[in-house]
C-alpha cells in the first residue's frame, strides 16, 4: 500500500496524473493473471482498482488552484527525435472530466458486476483499459500522446459493442457502424495532426497553440490550411459528440451496447468530442472557428430539436427505451456545442458544466434501464407499464434522473442549460463589447430553448409508458425492486445530481479562469488574424 | 427559542425549511409510519412554518417596523457578471403570499389527514404536499427571478406528481403530463423574458446592490429606457404567467388537473400555485409599468379568459370542473386588475379568492368523500352534480360553509369576493377609455357567469331531490372533525377578509391592505407620468365616489339578481326539466344536444384544436423525419454508401471478431505500428 500513501503526499503530486491514468491498466494486467472462471475475484479486482483510482483522483480536486494554467504537470521526453513528449496535466477544462471518469469508474464496475455473465474476464479487462484511455486522453498535454490514448480507448469500446452487445446481428452492425464513423473521423484528424505538428515543430499543446496562432497571424499558416485542418478536427469531434448529421451511430451503439458500455459511452466518451473542440479545434484554429461558429451553432440547434423529435418518434412506434435516451443525448450534446461555439463566457461555462451533467444524468438513466433490462431482457416500451407499483424505489430513482434530464431547477441539468441559453442569448464577445442588442445568437437561443419543452414531452411520456397505469405484462407483476448493490451504485449519481444542481459554485469557480483565458486568447487571436488577412488583401 | 424568534433571518429560513424537513421525513420513512404520524408530521411542519411566518409578519414587520428581511445562504451560480444567490427576500408583497401559503396550506394539510387517511399512498401524498409548500415558499421568498423560477418549476413538478397521484389510471397521469408540458411552454417564455432583462439590466435579482431595480433606476435617470425591449420582456414573462396561472391560450391543463385528490385542487390549483403568475407580474410591476402594450395584452387576456372560462363553467356537470373553470375565470379577473395597473387589487383578489375557493374545493371534497364511501373510489358519479341533490340534510356543515363560499365567489355584497371583484370592475369602469370599457364589459359578463354557476352548484348539490344512487345517499355522512374544522375557518375568512380593503365610497381612504402594499408599487408609480391611466388612484373626488356608487349598485344588482335566478332554477326539481329542454332536444336516449350546449360542454373544442394544430403535426414530423432523414438519407445513403467504399475493411472487421483477446492485441499492435510508420513518413 506504499504507493497509496505516496499518492496522497502533496510532494508527489507531480506524478499524480500518471498514477491515476495507469492504475486501471495495472488492474487490467492483474486480472489477466486471474483464472477466467473466477468471476467473483475478477469483479472484485476491477471494482477495487477503479475505486482506488477514484480515491487517488480526489487530491487533484483539493490541490487544484483556481487559475488558468496547467497543473500537476509532468513532462518526460518520449520520442525526442520528433519532439514528442510524455506530457500530462490538468486545467479547468479537463479537471472535472477526469474526475467524472474516475467517479463513474467504480459505479460502472459495480453495475457490471451484476449484469455481465459472459466472457467476464475479457469484459473487465476491456473496461479497465478503456478507463485508462479516457483519463489519459483528458490529461494528455501532447497531441501525439492524446492521439494514442484516444485510439487506445476506441478498441475496447468497439469490442464492448461487438462482443457483449445484446442482439447477435444487431451488435455486429452497430459495431461496424461505430467503426466506420470513427475511422472516417479520426483518420482525417490524424493527417491534420501530423500537418500542424510538422508546421509548428512541436506536439506540446500550449506551445502548439501559441505557435499556430502566431503563424496564422504571420501568414505562415495559410488560410486554406487553417480551414482544412479545422474541418478535419471538427469532423472527428462532431462524430464523437455526436452532432447532427453525424449521429446515427449513437442510437445503434447505445441500443446494442451492454449497460456498462452505454454508461461509459454517454458518460465520458461523448465528452471527448466537446472536450476536443474546446481544447484543440478552437485554440489551434481560432479564425475558422469564429467565422464558422454561427454555422456550427445552427447545426447544434438543429441537433437539439431534431434529437428531441427523434426521441418522440421512438415513443410513437413501440420503440426501444435505450434508443430514445440515445436520441435525447443528441439533443443534449447539441446544447453543449451551442454553448462552446457561442464564444461567450457564460455559455462556455454552462457547456462545460453541462458536459459533466449529461454524463451524470444520462449515465444514471442507462444504469437504471440496465437494472430492469437485467430482470426482463427487453427494452420495448410496450413490455412495460405500471411498474411503479412493484418497483417504487426504482421509480423514484428514475424520476430523479428524468428530472435532471429535463433540467428542473435544483438538479444539475438546470444549471447547465440555463447558463448555456443565457450566455448564448447574449451573443459572442464581439457583440457584447458594444452593449447587447438582438443578434443571431439570441434567435438561436430562442430556438434552442424550445428543446426544453420537447425534452419534457418525451421524458415524461416515456416515464408514463413505463411506470404508470396498470401492469399489463404478466412477468412484470413479480419484478424485484432495486437491490442493495443497485442502490449503492445509483445513489452517488443522485447525490451528484443534486450537489451540482444546488451548489455548482465549487465547479464553476475552478473552471472559470481557464475558460476565460482560453476564450480571450482565441478571440483575440482570431481578430488579429482577420486584421492581417484584410491588410494583406488590401495590399497595405 | 427566544433567540430564533428574535433573529428574523433564522425565522425566515425556517419558513420554507420546515416543509422541506417534513418532505424528507415522509419521503424517507413514511412507509413505516401510520396515517396519524405521517399526516401529523406533514401538518405540523406547515403549522410551524405558519407560526414562523406569523412571527415575522406581526413582530418583525409590524411591531419592529422592518420593511424587508434578507438572507443569502450562498452563491448559487456565478459566471462573469452573472450572479445568483441562494437567498431569501421577504418584503410586504411576499409576506402576504407567505401567510396565504402557510396559513391555508396548514388548514388543507389538516383536512387531508381526514380525506386521504384511507388511501394506501398517504405517505407519498404528504411528502408531495410538503414538497409543494416548500417549493411555493421558495417561489415567493426567493430573492431573484432565478430563485423564483426554482420554486416555479418546483411547484410545477409537485402539481404534476399530485395530479397523477393515482397513477394506475393513465388518464390521471396524462392530465399531470399535460399540466407539466403546458407549464413548460410558459416557462419557455419566462426564460426568454429573463434573458432579455438580464442582458438589458445586467441582473436578475430584486434584492441587494446590483438589482433589477437599480438597473431600472439607472435607465430612467439616463433616459435610456428601451420601451420596445421592455414590452417584449414583459410579454415573454406574461407567457410564463399564462402557463402557471392558466390563462388563454395555455389554460387547458387546469380543468384536467382536477384528476388529482381534491385537497390538492384546493391548495395548488386554486389558492396558491395558480396565483404565482400574478405574484410574478406584481413583483415585476416596476418593469411592467413601462411596457404599456404588454399591460394591455395582460388586461385583455385576463378579461377574455374570465369570460371564456366563466361561460364554460355554466354547463359543467362535474362539481370540480365547475370550480376549475371558475378558478381560471377568477385568475382572469386578477390579470385584468394587473393589466390596468391596479396591482394591489390583483393581489387582493388572490387573497380573498384563496379563502373562498379553497373553501369551495374542500367542501366539494367533503361531498365526494361522503359519496365515495358507497360509490367506490374514483367513481365519476361521486362528482356528477346531476346525480346529487338534497345533500343539505345529510351534510349540513358542508352545505352551509359552501353556501358562504358560493356567495363570496358570486360577489354578493358584504362577503370577501364582492370587495375584491367590485374594486377590479370599478378600476375598469373608472378608466373611461376604450380599453377600460372593453375590460369592464368582459368583466361584467364574466361576473354574471360567476354568480350563475355559483348558485347552480349549490342548488344542484344541496337542494332539490336526490337524483343518484339511493344507497349512496343513505350512507353519506358529514365530514369528520379534521375536515369540518378547516371548512369553518375558511368560511369565516370568506366572510371577513374583504373588509381589509373597503372602497373609498365607504369613506375608507387608507384601507389596511392597500396601505400595506403601497411601498411595493412606489418605484413603479413614481416612474409613471402624471395622468397615466396605469396610476393607482390616491385622491378620490366626489365625482369618483359617485361613479363608484354606481358601479357598486350595478355589481350588487347583477350578483344578487343572477344568483337568485339561478338558485331558483336549480334548487327546484320542477325547474330542472325546463333547463334540460334548453340543453337537449328530444327525450331519453334519442336526446340530441343543442349546438350551444355542445360547444360549451366541449369547451369550445380548444383541446381538439390543439390536437389538430400542434400535437398531430409534431407527431407526424417526428415520424417522417425519423424515417426519411435518419433511416433513409443518413443511414442508407451516406453511411451504407461509405460502408460500400470500405467493404474490404468491413470484411476484415467481421473476421476480426473472433472473441480472442490475443487477436485483438495483434490488431492493436499492428495498427499502432502502421500509424507510427505513417507518422514517420510524413514527419520526415
Amino acid at each position: 500500500m506504499d504507493f497509496l500513501a505516496a499518492a496522497f503526499d502533496p510532494q508527489n503530486l507531480k506524478h499524480h496524473l500518471s498514477v491515476i491514468t495507469f492504475l486501471p491498466l495495472v488492474g487490467a494486467i492483474f486480472i489477466a493473471f486471474i483464472n477466467g472462471k473466477r468471476h467473483r475475484e475478477i469483479k472484485a479486482t476491477s471494482i477495487f482498482f477503479s475505486l482506488i483510482t477514484f480515491v487517488a483522483s480526489l487530491p487533484i480536486l483539493f490541490e487544484f488552484k483556481s487559475n488558468a494554467s496547467f497543473q500537476m504537470v509532468e513532462k518526460v521526453d518520449w520520442i525526442p527525435a520528433f519532439n514528442i513528449q510524455y506530457a500530462m496535466g490538468v486545467d479547468g477544462i479537463s479537471l472535472f472530466l477526469v474526475l467524472l471518469t474516475t467517479f463513474l469508474g467504480p459505479i460502472i464496475m459495480l453495475s457490471c458486476s451484476t449484469n455481465v455473465h459472459k466472457r467476464v474476464k475479457e469484459f473487465f479487462i476491456a473496461m479497465l483499459v478503456l478507463e485508462t484511455g479516457v483519463i489519459g486522453s483528458f490529461c494528455a498535454l501532447d497531441l501525439f500522446l492524446f492521439y494514442v490514448f484516444f485510439e487506445l480507448m476506441l478498441i475496447p469500446m468497439y469490442l464492448l459493442i461487438g462482443v457483449w452487445g445484446s442482439d447477435p446481428q444487431g451488435r455486429r452492425d452497430a459495431a461496424i457502424k461505430f467503426f466506420i464513423y470513427t475511422l472516417l473521423g479520426s483518420l482525417l484528424m490524424f493527417l491534420a495532426v501530423l500537418y500542424v505538428a510538422n508546421l509548428a515543430g512541436t506536439f506540446e499543446i500550449t506551445e502548439l497553440t501559441t505557435r499556430l496562432q502566431q503563424m496564422a497571424i504571420d501568414g505562415r499558416f495559410s488560410k486554406t490550411a487553417q480551414y482544412v485542418c479545422f474541418l478535419a478536427f471538427m469532423l472527428s469531434f462532431a462524430v464523437k459528440t455526436p452532432m447532427f448529421p453525424f449521429h446515427t451511430w449513437l442510437p445503434d451503439a447505445h441500443t446494442e451496447a451492454p449497460t456498462g458500455g452505454s454508461v461509459v459511452l454517454a458518460g465520458v466518451l461523448l465528452k471527448l468530442g466537446t472536450y476536443g473542440m474546446l481544447r484543440f479545434a478552437i485554440p489551434f484554429f481560432p479564425e475558422p472557428a469564429i467565422t464558422l461558429g454561427p454555422a456550427i451553432c445552427i447545426l447544434a440547434v438543429v441537433g437539439i430539436i431534431y434529437g428531441s423529435l427523434m426521441s418522440v418518434a421512438q415513443l410513437l412506434s413501440n420503440g426501444d427505451w435505450k434508443r430514445m435516451v440515445a436520441y435525447s443525448s443528441v439533443g443534449h450534446m447539441g446544447f453543449i456545442v451551442l454553448g462552446i461555439f457561442s464564444f461567450n463566457l457564460i455559455a462556455t461555462q454552462g457547456a462545460l458544466i453541462q458536459n459533466i451533467n449529461h454524463g451524470l444524468s444520462t449515465g444514471l438513466l442507462f444504469l437504471l434501464i440496465g437494472i430492469v433490462y437485467e430482470r426482463r431482457h427487453t427494452r420495448l416500451f410496450d413490455e412495460y407499464g405500471g411498474i411503479a407499483k412493484v418497483m417504487p424505489k426504482f421509480a423514484i430513482l428514475f424520476m430523479v434522473a428524468t428530472l435532471a434530464s429535463v433540467g428542473l431547477p435544483g438538479t444539475n441539468g438546470f444549471v447547465g442549460e440555463f447558463l448555456i441559453l443565457l450566455g448564448t442569448f447574449g451573443g459572442d464577445l464581439d457583440g457584447l463589447r458594444e452593449g447587447w442588442s438582438w443578434n443571431l445568437h439570441s434567435t438561436l437561443a430562442v430556438f434552442a430553448a424550445s428543446g426544453v419543452i420537447l425534452g419534457a414531452i418525451y421524458m415524461l411520456w416515456s416515464y408514463q409508458r413505463v411506470f404508470f397505469g396498470e401492469i399489463k405484462v404478466e412477468e412484470n407483476k413479480n419484478l424485484k425492486d432495486v437491490t442493495a448493490t443497485e442502490m449503492t451504485f445509483s445513489l452517488p449519481m443522485v447525490a451528484m445530481i443534486f450537489l451540482i444542481g444546488v451548489a455548482p459554485g465549487w465547479f464553476l469557480n475552478r473552471t472559470e479562469p481557464a475558460v476565460k483565458a482560453g476564450l480571450e486568447q482565441s478571440v483575440n487571436a482570431a481578430e488579429a488574424i482577420q486584421e492581417k488577412h484584410q491588410r494583406r488583401t488590401t495590399g497595405e | 427559542m427566544i433567540n430564533v424568534f428574535n433573529n428574523p433571518e433564522l425565522l425566515l429560513w425556517a419558513v420554507p425549511l420546515m416543509p422541506l424537513f417534513g418532505f424528507l421525513i415522509n419521503g424517507l420513512f413514511g412507509k413505516r409510519m401510520s396515517v396519524a404520524s405521517s399526516g401529523g408530521i406533514a401538518a405540523a411542519a406547515v403549522v410551524i412554518s405558519f407560526l414562523c411566518a406569523l412571527g415575522l409578519f406581526v413582530y418583525h414587520m409590524n411591531m419592529l417596523g422592518k420593511e424587508t428581511v434578507q438572507s443569502s445562504a450562498f452563491t448559487w451560480m456565478q459566471v462573469g457578471g452573472f450572479k445568483i444567490n441562494f437567498g431569501l427576500y421577504l418584503d410586504r408583497l411576499s409576506s402576504v403570499y407567505m401567510l396565504i401559503i402557510t396559513g391555508i396550506g396548514a388548514l388543507i394539510h389538516i383536512y387531508s389527514i381526514g380525506y386521504m387517511g384511507h388511501d394506501e399512498g398517504f405517505a407519498r401524498y404528504f411528502a408531495y404536499l410538503n414538497l409543494f409548500v416548500f417549493a411555493m415558499l421558495m417561489l415567493v421568498l426567493g430573492d431573484s427571478l432565478v430563485t423564483l423560477f426554482l420554486g416555479w418549476e418546483g411547484v410545477g413538478l409537485c402539481s404534476y406528481l399530485l395530479i397523477g397521484f393515482w397513477y394506475k389510471h393513465l388518464h390521471n397521469t396524462t392530465a399531470g403530463m399535460k399540466a407539466f408540458i403546458a407549464n413548460r411552454v410558459g416557462d419557455f417564455g419566462f426564460m426568454i423574458g429573463m434573458f432579455l432583462l438580464f442582458w438589458h439590466f445586467g441582473s436578475l435579482s430584486y434584492a441587494g446592490d446590483a438589482s433589477l431595480q437599480t438597473g431600472m433606476q439607472a435607465a430612467i435617470a439616463s433616459g435610456t429606457v428601451d420601451t420596445t425591449l421592455l414590452n417584449w420582456a414583459c410579454i415573454c414573462l406574461f407567457v410564463g404567467a399564462c402557463g402557471k396561472s392558466a390563462q388563454i391560450p395555455l389554460f387547458v391543463w387546469l380543468p384536467d388537473a382536477m384528476a388529482g385528490p381534491t385537497p390538492v385542487s384546493a391548495l395548488i390549483h386554486a389558492a396558491t400555485m395558480v396565483t404565482a403568475g400574478i405574484y410574478m407580474v406584481a413583483r415585476m410591476n416596476f418593469v411592467f409599468v413601462h411596457a404599456e402594450t404588454a399591460m394591455t395584452i395582460v388586461a385583455v387576456t385576463g378579461g377574455a379568459t374570465a369570460l371564456f372560462a366563466g361561460s364554460i363553467g355554466l354547463v359543467q356537470r362535474d362539481i370540480k370542473k365547475v370550480l376549475a373553470y371558475s378558478t381560471v375565470s377568477q385568475l382572469g379577473f386578477m390579470f385584468m386588475a394587473a393589466g390596468l395597473g391596479q396591482f394591489h387589487l390583483a393581489v387582493f383578489h388572490v387573497f380573498t379568492h384563496a379563502f373562498f375557493k379553497a373553501l369551495l374545493f374542500l367542501g366539494s371534497g367533503s361531498v365526494i368523500h361522503a359519496l365515495e364511501h358507497s360509490l367506490g373510489h374514483g367513481n365519476p358519479d361521486s362528482q356528477d352534480m346531476w346525480k346529487m341533490g338534497g345533500l343539505k340534510e345529510k351534510l349540513p356543515i358542508t352545505c352551509y360553509t359552501m353556501f358562504i363560499g358560493a356567495l363570496a365567489l358570486a360577489g354578493i355584497p358584504g362577503l370577501a369576493g364582492f370587495f375584491s371583484k367590485d374594486a377590479i370592475l370599478y378600476s375598469a369602469f373608472h378608466r373611461g377609455d376604450t380599453l377600460g370599457w372593453i375590460i369592464y364589459g368582459l368583466g361584467v359578463a364574466a361576473a354574471i357567469c360567476t354568480a350563475f354557476y355559483s348558485a347552480r352548484l349549490i342548488g344542484l348539490t344541496f337542494y332539490g331531490k336526490w337524483r343518484g344512487d339511493e344507497h349512496a345517499y343513505a350512507h353519506a355522512d358529514e365530514a369528520p372533525r379534521s375536515m369540518a374544522m378547516p371548512l369553518l375557518i375558511l368560511a369565516l375568512g370568506a366572510i371577513g377578509v374583504g373588509y381589509l380593503l373597503l372602497p373609498p365610497a365607504f369613506g375608507v381612504h387608507h384601507p389596511p391592505f392597500q396601505t400595506w402594499l403601497a411601498p411595493i408599487w412606489a418605484a413603479g408609480q413614481a416612474a409613471l407620468p402624471e395622468g397615466s391611466k396605469l396610476l393607482i388612484p390616491v385622491e378620490h373626488d366626489s365625482a369618483a365616489i359617485a361613479a363608484e356608487w354606481v358601479n357598486i349598485a350595478i355589481s350588487s344588482l347583477i350578483a344578487i339578481g343572477v344568483f337568485l335566478f339561478a338558485f331558483a332554477i336549480y334548487s327546484r326539481p320542477a325547474n330542472l326539466a325546463k333547463v334540460r329542454a334548453l340543453a337537449f332536444r328530444g327525450e331519453g336516449a334519442d336526446a340530441v344536444m343543442t349546438p350551444w350546449y355542445r360547444v360549451l360542454l366541449n369547451k369550445y373544442y380548444i383541446d381538439e384544436l390543439y390536437d389538430l394544430t400542434i400535437v398531430r403535426p409534431t407527431k407526424i414530423a417526428s415520424d417522417v423525419l425519423f424515417v426519411v432523414v435518419d433511416v433513409i438519407v443518413i443511414d442508407l445513403l451516406f453511411v451504407n454508401g461509405a460502408a460500400m467504399v470500405v467493404k474490404a475493411s468491413s470484411d476484415l472487421v467481421r473476421r476480426l471478431q473472433t472473441g480472442l483477446v490475443r487477436h485483438y492485441l495483434y490488431a492493436f499492435a499492428t495498427g499502432a505500428v502502421i500509424l507510427i510508420a505513417l507518422f514517420l513518413l510524413i514527419a520526415q
